[in-house]
């Protein structure tokens, strides 16, 4: 359970009227009004296309008036109707709900996790994610994430990317050898921004008094994967093509510096 | 009582569907009749409706459950006779009670001595009545109405050795509206029944009337000028009777129907039906929010009728694919549930005999707007019998009482048409209109109060629908208002629990009335109006400004 003070009372009122769900979906607004549009817009197509009789719920980490302004973050219980009922189609046959937890300044990873895990835990989702807000999100990869969860009963669904040679060397040489060693799962990518994640995991997470504490409010994410793997869950990974690398100042990126 | 005199009788009508064979058996040969339906009418006149809308009774073959007509003019011999019918006429509307017939306008059956005429000799002058064809290739592409038994439009007559045109089963061959004759034909029945008394014709299929080539044979103007001139006669000739059209098609599409006033009175909103159920299942007011925001706007003197069941098959041709799985999937488990694109089921079965799932559907539909249809025996809960083949399952004998054959006939049980419904959970020894009559908290009594409620109010008849859209979706809230009245429709779809927050700013400082108790409620100010409803608990509201 979500401590006593910890979320908004607006963030409770979008989740009262929100109800349970079975599918949730967090995604942080943080620096990201160009592309979020777009990121919203996938995750929502992908529910059109792969769960359209499921409850689903996006929740937006929001930070501040920023995106506000952008109109996009607005909490809405219900999806514009803009559909023709005379062309049928791919369609949710439900509303799919968006809610936005609003923050006055930008809040760190960590806030922000322990927002959605609340939020999940709360209207008892089944299979959660947390995406990116990106350009290039697409609404196979959105399902790709919770699929495993929703459908097959995982608990941690870790990403898996096909990269160029260069790319990803700190994971792909040092942080997967290791927590292979250490722990005996050959998860390839434990720090990621996006994963999914069962409504069990997330109360998990959700319950242990870490939230204070400065490397778990920074980079949560291996933190949320190594908790799944040290309590003895179904883990796997999920297939999602070609990673794709934000752009860069050049000589910034150790791919760039090695060419 | 007398019928009232309004032209606009069909705005406050709440008609009660039934067929004369299924509703009361009066010399006990198994089959109801008018006489026993006769005997009946003051049962409906407490249930407070005040229309009947009649299945066929016309002498025919039966194979369409009487929409092969073979004889116009006549009262099928099961049923009794013209006379027994001219009685039954009388007796309802000295109860004030008006009857709506069905009048099969787009086809024969092949019995009817039209077609025997018009197959007999290509020289026949009645062969042009039909539409005949030496090859069946015409009118490619148009769809069939009978997927699980037909396989083309066209059907080979051995007699004349031609296809004649049929868009619904082969035996109910189409008339030819090209010809002037079959049109002036045709309203010479219809002035029959209307020198009779009827005060209304729910006209079958009136969407294929006309066939051109190149289209589908649907919706085309030729179509829209016969019922135009209907109309025209009957606004001349019998002021006050009342078009109904059949016409399973999106309301965008219908609505051409209506014309200018000058076409339907009233149509059937086919695609609001399946998704109130949908709505209920998914605990989700957008499908019916999504339907209604695109029913275009229609004359004044025109109205939508609304339904949950009737006797077809809950039909899922205006749904998508996906819609139309998640229906089945919920609601037609078992396969012998469905047939053609639809689902041969009663209300009560459908909701699990689940009394607030039943009274919510009912609630909604006499709070949409529309005028609203009850299927005989759906105000008591009755069950079907999915196993009778057809759609037979959902036209079992009408349940009285708990005596032999559900005080529906004294015939041997081996007599009746169909046998009377006889499981645990609805069988008539525990649902039936007696044993509800005794019981206060019966569904029937409670049909009864909201009946009731609904005729007292005008705004549910005539009222504009306004959406409150509150942030929670399991709640389908709106406003009904006509002139003075105002009237807060508020349902919870879900089967939990649940608060809402109404944004009802626009009323602020009315008085809510509830309006099944009477029981005043706190005055709307400048805040959100919580409310809090049960498991599909709905409220209808009188808002007065005290």
């Amino acid at each position: 359970m979500a401590e006593d003070t910890f979320l908004a009372d607006d963030l409770l009122r979008q989740l009262m009227n929100v109800g349970e769900v079975d599918l949730l979906v967090g995604v942080s607004s943080r620096d990201a009004a160009d592309t979020i549009a777009h990121a919203l817009s996938a995750i929502e197509q992908s529910f059109q296309q792969y769960f359209v009789r499921q409850r689903v719920v996006i929740v937006i980490v929001g930070s501040g008036d920023k995106d506000k302004k952008n109109g996009l973050l607005e909490a809405t219980s219900s999806t514009p109707f803009t559909r023709n009922p005379r062309q049928p189609g791919i369609t949710s046959l439900r509303t799919i709900h968006r809610v936005t937890a609003d923050f006055s300044t930008p809040p760190p990873p960590g806030v922000a996790l322990h927002t959605v895990l609340a939020a999940a835990d709360l209207l008892r989702a089944r299979a959660c994610a947390v995406l990116p807000p990106a350009a290039n999100l697409n609404p196979s990869a959105v399902a790709s994430l919770l699929k495993p969860a929703y459908h097959e009963n995982f608990d941690f669904v870790a990403p898996l990317y096909k990269r160029h040679k260069f790319q990803g060397l700190l994971a792909r040489n040092l942080l997967y050898p290791m927590s292979r060693a250490v722990f005996g799962c050959a998860i390839r990518e434990l720090y990621s921004d996006e994963w999914g994640f069962s409504g069990r995991l997330a109360s998990l997470c959700l319950n242990q008094d870490v939230w204070q504490e400065q490397a778990i409010r920074a980079r949560p994410e291996a933190w949320m994967a190594i908790s799944a793997i040290a309590s003895d869950l179904r883990c796997c990974q999920t297939y999602l093509g070609e990673k794709s690398q934000p752009p860069t100042v050049a000589g910034s990126d150790i791919v760039d510096a090695l060419r | 009582m007398a019928l009232q005199r309004d032209n606009l009788w069909y705005k406050d009508a709440v008609i009660y569907q039934l067929h004369v064979r299924t509703f009361c058996d009066s010399n006990a040969d198994g089959i109801g009749d008018f006489a026993g339906l006769t005997r009946r009418l003051d049962y409906l006149q407490g249930l407070g409706i005040t229309a009947i809308w009649l299945l066929p009774f016309y002498p025919s073959p039966l194979r369409d459950d009487g929409y092969d007509i073979a004889d116009y003019t006549s009262v099928h011999s099961s049923y009794g006779t013209l006379d027994d019918f001219k009685i039954f006429l009388e007796a309802a509307h000295s109860r004030g009670i008006r009857v709506i017939i069905e009048m099969v306008l787009n086809h024969t059956s092949d019995q009817h001595p039209w077609f025997k005429e018009s197959r007999s000799s290509h020289d026949n002058p009645k062969r042009e009545w039909y539409v005949w064809s030496e090859t069946d290739t015409g009118y490619q592409g148009v769809p069939i109405v009978f997927v699980d038994t037909e396989t083309s439009n066209w059907a080979w007559d051995p007699l004349s050795k031609s296809y004649y045109w049929h868009r619904f089963f082969s035996h109910q061959p189409d008339l030819n509206y090209d010809n002037p004759a079959v049109f002036e034909a045709v309203w010479e029945v219809m002035k029959f029944w209307l020198d009779i008394g009827v005060d209304g014709f729910r006209l079958d299929a009136v969407a294929f009337l006309v066939e051109r080539e190149g289209t589908l044979c649907e919706n085309l103007p030729e179509t829209h000028a016969v019922i135009r001139e209907i109309r025209k006669r009957l606004d001349i000739s019998y002021p006050g009777t009342m078009l109904l059209a059949e016409a399973n098609q999106w309301p965008a599409d219908v609505r051409a129907y209506f014309g200018d006033g000058d076409e339907f009175h009233a149509a059937f909103h086919f695609p609001l039906m399946p998704r109130m159920f949908m709505a209920v299942k998914l605990e989700d007011r957008k499908p019916i929010i999504e339907i209604l925001e695109q029913t275009p706007e229609i004359p004044e003197n025109a109205q939508w009728f609304i339904f949950l069941r009737n006797h077809d098959e809950l039909t899922l041709e205006m749904v998508t694919d996906i819609e139309r799985d998640y229906m089945y999937d919920e609601y037609a488990t078992d396969k012998t549930m469905r047939i053609n694109r639809g689902i041969r089921r009663r209300l009560a079965p459908m909701m699990n005999n689940d009394r607030r799932r039943i009274e919510l559907l009912n609630g909604l539909l006499m709070s949409m707007p529309g005028t609203p249809i009850v299927y005989y025996g759906d105000e008591i809960g009755m069950g079907d019998n999915i196993y009778l083949g057809d759609r037979n399952g959902v036209r079992t004998p009408m349940q009285w009482n708990s005596s032999l054959n559900a005080g529906f006939s004294s015939a041997d049980p081996e007599r009746l048409y169909a046998p009377v419904i006889s499981n645990a959970v609805y069988g008539f020894q525990a649902v039936n209109v007696d044993a509800q009559t005794r019981s206060e908290h019966s569904l029937l009594l409670w049909m009864k109060s909201l009946i009731k409620v609904r005729n007292a109010f005008r705004v549910f008849s005539r009222g504009t629908i306004q959406f409150l859209n509150p942030s929670n979706h399991r709640v389908l809230a709106y406003v009904r208002q006509f002139e003075g009245e105002t009237v807060l429709v508020v349902n919870n779809l879900s089967n939990s629990a649940q608060a809402v927050e109404l944004d009802v700013q626009r009323y602020k400082g009315y008085v809510p009335i509830e309006m099944f108790g009477r029981n005043l409620f706190p005055r709307f100010g400048n805040l959100p109006y919580l409310l809090t409803l049960g498991p599909y608990q709905f409220y209808w509201f009188q808002l007065r400004r005290l």
